[in-house]
């Protein structure tokens, strides 16, 4: 997540928040943020799974969630996904282009 | 089934370590939303 940390700046100029979502509990969802300096939160989807289920993010083998990334514009609808990808450098800098190009009016 | 480009995303509130609450509903009109799931304890990055 220090990616998106290093690149906040720029989500803020494209208009753009970022929230991290996680299935720990809440204690170890701020431990990260402050362990890591996150200027956004981690949310914590424990005990429910709730958000990972209705994202289709559940890994069932392995009982974890996968590292996936959605864009959401300001009207709620699905702008990005960024799945397949353990880097999250990745993530971040693809998720940032298209905020980017949402704000700049281009797609 | 898998949300794709185009979908409306799925709603939802959930709290931080502090218990505070956060909703993507509240960035309704306001602001675009990256949302990042990331397991945090059992790996690096």
């Amino acid at each position: 997540m220090g990616a998106f940390r290093d690149a906040y700046e720029e989500f803020q100029k494209a208009n753009t928040e970022v929230l991290g979502i996680s299935i720990d509990p809440w204690p170890a969802a701020g431990i990260f943020v402050k362990n890591l300096k996150l200027p956004f939160p981690m949310l914590s989807d424990w005990p429910q799974n709730e958000v990972i289920k209705a994202y289709d993010v559940w890994h069932p083998e392995r009982y974890i969630a996968r590292r996936s990334t959605f864009v959401i514009d300001k009207e709620g609808i699905i702008r990005g996904v960024i799945e397949s990808e353990t880097d999250m450098t990745i993530h971040s800098r693809d998720s940032l282009r298209i905020v980017q190009e949402l704000e700049a009016g281009r797609t | 089934m898998a949300l794709k480009v185009g979908d409306k995303a799925p709603e939802f509130t959930l709290m931080d370590g502090q218990r505070e609450k956060w909703s993507l509903e509240s960035y309704r009109g306001q602001k675009n939303v990256v949302i990042a799931f990331y397991l945090m304890a059992f790996t690096g990055g």
